[in-house]
């Protein structure tokens, strides 16, 4: 009896591990996956081997958050919370600062609610009578790698671009 | 009558598959590697504890679960404290101290900083999460463990159940970034290797790769081939070694050439899924017959 259940469990957590990685995108959208959606969310099954699928685009990155103000000022802001410290590079990071820049899903949402709270504290550091910012946003300094042709003829392996995400905050 | 005999047929090699007694001593090398492997990952995130864990962080909190211990603490000082006690556990795991318990903790802790940190989440997480969850549900094994000293000694063969969701969770790991890499076309003409030297993933990020099209195109092409081929060898038989020597190669280069080897290290629960008594007494005995040979 307890064999029976134990291998019950198994099988359905194998299967469960299986249709975690099934895009709902299928002819069969979430169907395969709906026995299991419960147990993927609550027992944290859920996964994505999306490992360098295609080649990486950068060298180097470098994340700075910009205030913006009304008169057309613009002021560069460390993105390190709290206390807005200069970005300190550590490999998790990267997907962290990559994800906001380019934000899908979920992303978007923890990319506003980040430059939010950014919204607050730089609102709340100004003085009486001193212009507060408009909005903040979220630039990404990019050493984007060149194409292997490109780097024979350059000799270097990269060029730098400033790339900025879609989402922004409103502070006003 | 047939299908009576085929369905009694199918239902014991299940039973065999899931319940053959294996010796205890393949869980223990499980669970100390991901006891280690969760050190690696509490000591990793120890820096970025404000910024993804605190209430004054870049990341907005989503309603968690009840049980995930990140939902109910957000100062800087019971952050710091809960990795601390993360910290600990994870050594208990790795030594085998309280076991059932440290390994819910190491579980339950990567379940909820996967959760609340869900944009800077990486593969490794996922790993100790999804190793955590199979060892939770695994036999209680007293092998290699401080427990043993205390408590008294446990079975020396228990049921492979626990292993055996593990060793499932390998094959779909690499099926499906095999199953991903494939169409992609620098997979297909062997420049990936190229730039992923070239990228911020690299030890040693330098144009000079360029020059090394030939061997960067065989090691492209390799670690495809051993992407593809490790489940397969490691479910033959025969071939099992072959395929934990595979593995060591694609992953100790990883560890080797790139900055994340912390994916390595969270791969190893998953290949000591594998081990068998066979592999301990080989261990074991050549020392011995070393010295019997001087």
């Amino acid at each position: 009896m307890r064999e029976g259940l134990l291998g019950a469990f198994c099988v359905y957590h194998m299967g469960a591990s299986l249709f975690a990685n099934m895009p709902p995108t299928t002819a069969f959208g979430g169907e395969l996956r709906a026995p299991f959606e419960t147990y993927i969310a609550y027992a944290g099954l859920k996964q994505a081997w999306t490992m360098f699928d295609t080649i990486p685009y950068f060298k180097s990155v470098h994340p700075v958050l910009v205030a913006r103000y009304r008169s057309g000022r613009e002021v560069e802001l460390g993105p390190m919370l709290p206390g807005l410290k200069p970005y300190r590079h550590l490999t998790r990071l990267t997907a962290l600062f990559v994800r906001f820049t380019w934000p899908e899903g979920d992303n978007a949402w923890f990319a506003r609610g980040y430059l939010q709270r950014v919204c607050g504290l730089v609102a709340g550091a100004v003085a009486p009578g001193e212009e507060r910012p408009s909005a903040i946003g979220l630039r990404l300094d990019v050493e984007r790698l060149r194409s292997i042709p490109e780097v024979r003829r350059a000799g270097s392996i990269s060029y730098t671009t400033h790339e900025f995400s879609p989402v922004t905050a409103s502070c006003e | 009558m047939r299908i009576a005999e085929l369905a009694s047929r199918a239902f014991e090699l299940a039973r065999r598959f899931l319940f053959e007694p294996i010796d205890a001593r393949v869980y223990a090398a499980v669970r100390a590697s991901y006891g280690l492997a969760s050190l690696a990952i509490v000591i990793e995130l120890w820096p970025m504890r404000k910024l993804l864990f605190c209430a004054d962080g870049a990341l907005v909190r989503t309603d968690l679960p009840f049980y995930l211990p990140l939902r109910w603490v957000d100062s800087e000082a019971a952050v710091s404290a809960l990795m601390i006690a993360m910290g600990m556990f994870a050594v208990f795991t790795a030594v085998g101290l309280f076991t059932r318990v440290s390994t819910a903790a190491m579980y339950l802790w990567a379940f909820s900083y996967g959760s609340v940190a869900s944009p800077a989440e990486t593969g490794y997480d996922a790993l100790a999460r999804l190793v955590g969850l199979a060892l939770l549900v695994s036999p209680t094994i007293r092998s290699w463990s401080v427990d043993a000293r205390l408590f008294g000694p446990g079975p020396a063969e228990v049921p492979r159940y626990g292993l055996r969701l593990l060793q499932w969770q390998l094959a779909i790991v690499y099926a499906v970034t095999v199953w991903l890499k494939l169409p992609d076309p620098y997979w297909r003409n062997g420049e990936f290797m190229t730039y992923f030297m070239m990228s911020i993933f690299s030890r040693a990020p330098s144009a000079v790769w360029v020059e090394w099209g030939r061997a960067m195109a065989l090691a492209s092409w390799g670690s495809l081939l051993l992407e593809t081929t490790i489940p397969i060898l490691l479910f033959t038989p025969r071939a099992r070694r072959l395929g934990i020597w595979g593995g060591i190669l694609l992953h100790g280069g990883i560890a080797i050439a790139s900055t994340i080897g912390m994916f390595s290290l969270c791969m190893v629960p998953l290949f000591a899924a594998f081990l068998t008594a066979e592999d301990f007494e080989a261990v074991m005995s050549r020392p011995a017959k070393e010295t019997a040979v001087a």
